[in-house]
């Protein structure tokens, strides 16, 4: 225990680590958003990331109303 | 530092290549033997997987040329002694199994680090990963998050959550 390694490498950027892992950008552009939204105190979106509420859904809520 | 796990690496190759292929690649490793318990579904067995991997790195790490840093984790001081006493004169690093204590034993595990968090620093990403990991399940729509699509988000989550947390990171 205890080596002498000295940890200096500057940590990389989300993109960046998602490149490393091959995680499709779009998807890390939508990750960073949801944690930007967290860190902002927002809450997050009831809707599951990236899957919009269909037209039929929509079209159900107004005729509730 | 990225984190990495076996679950992430896809295909057919066997389990105990991948997890050597993954120690080569690393230069630290953190071993939590705090869940080598007694598993209750039939037949009652513990767990040795994390203790055989723990030895796998001390070998790697004693006989390859690059520097390896392991870390060895538990949950309850004096255990170690009795679980495994090969490791005689290792202080692993204690964390009663509490999510706060344990981001404290990394704190004092990385000491060398250049980036020093404070743990309410480390605490608030710990709660927005939370966060983020129920997302995460909702849209992917598993329970798990110890598969390698939900690994790859969560790593990526955590990073930009460091990143807006710690403003070291991202210079």
């Amino acid at each position: 225990m205890g080596g002498k390694a000295i940890i200096s490498t500057p940590l990389p950027s989300a993109r960046a680590v998602g490149q490393k892992l091959g995680v499709d950008k779009r998807r890390v552009a939508k990750l960073i958003r949801l944690m930007d939204s967290i860190h902002r105190g927002n809450r997050v979106s009831p809707v599951p990331l990236g899957k919009k509420r269909s037209v039929a859904t929509k079209r159900v809520n107004v005729k509730a109303r | 530092l990225t984190p990495r796990a076996t679950i992430e690496i896809p295909g057919g190759a066997r389990r105990l290549d991948r997890i050597l292929g993954l120690i080569r690649e690393c230069r630290h490793s953190f071993h939590d033997l705090s869940r080598v318990e007694i598993d209750r579904r039939h037949p009652p067995t513990p767990r040795f997987n994390m203790p055989f991997e723990l030895g796998l790195t001390v070998a790697l790490a004693m006989t390859r040329g690059r520097r390896h840093n392991w870390y060895v984790f538990e949950a309850k001081s004096r255990r170690l002694n009795k679980s495994l006493s090969d490791l005689d004169g290792t202080d692993p690093y204690i964390h009663g199994g509490e999510p706060r204590r344990l981001l404290l034993a990394l704190t004092n595990a990385l000491v060398r680090s250049r980036h020093q968090p404070t743990i309410a620093q480390l605490e608030q990403i710990y709660a927005e990963l939370r966060r983020a990991a129920r997302a995460l399940k909702r849209e992917l729509q598993t329970e798990s998050l110890f598969e390698a699509r939900p690994f790859h988000d969560l790593v990526v989550a955590a990073t930009r959550s460091a990143q807006n947390t710690l403003g070291t990171l991202s210079r």
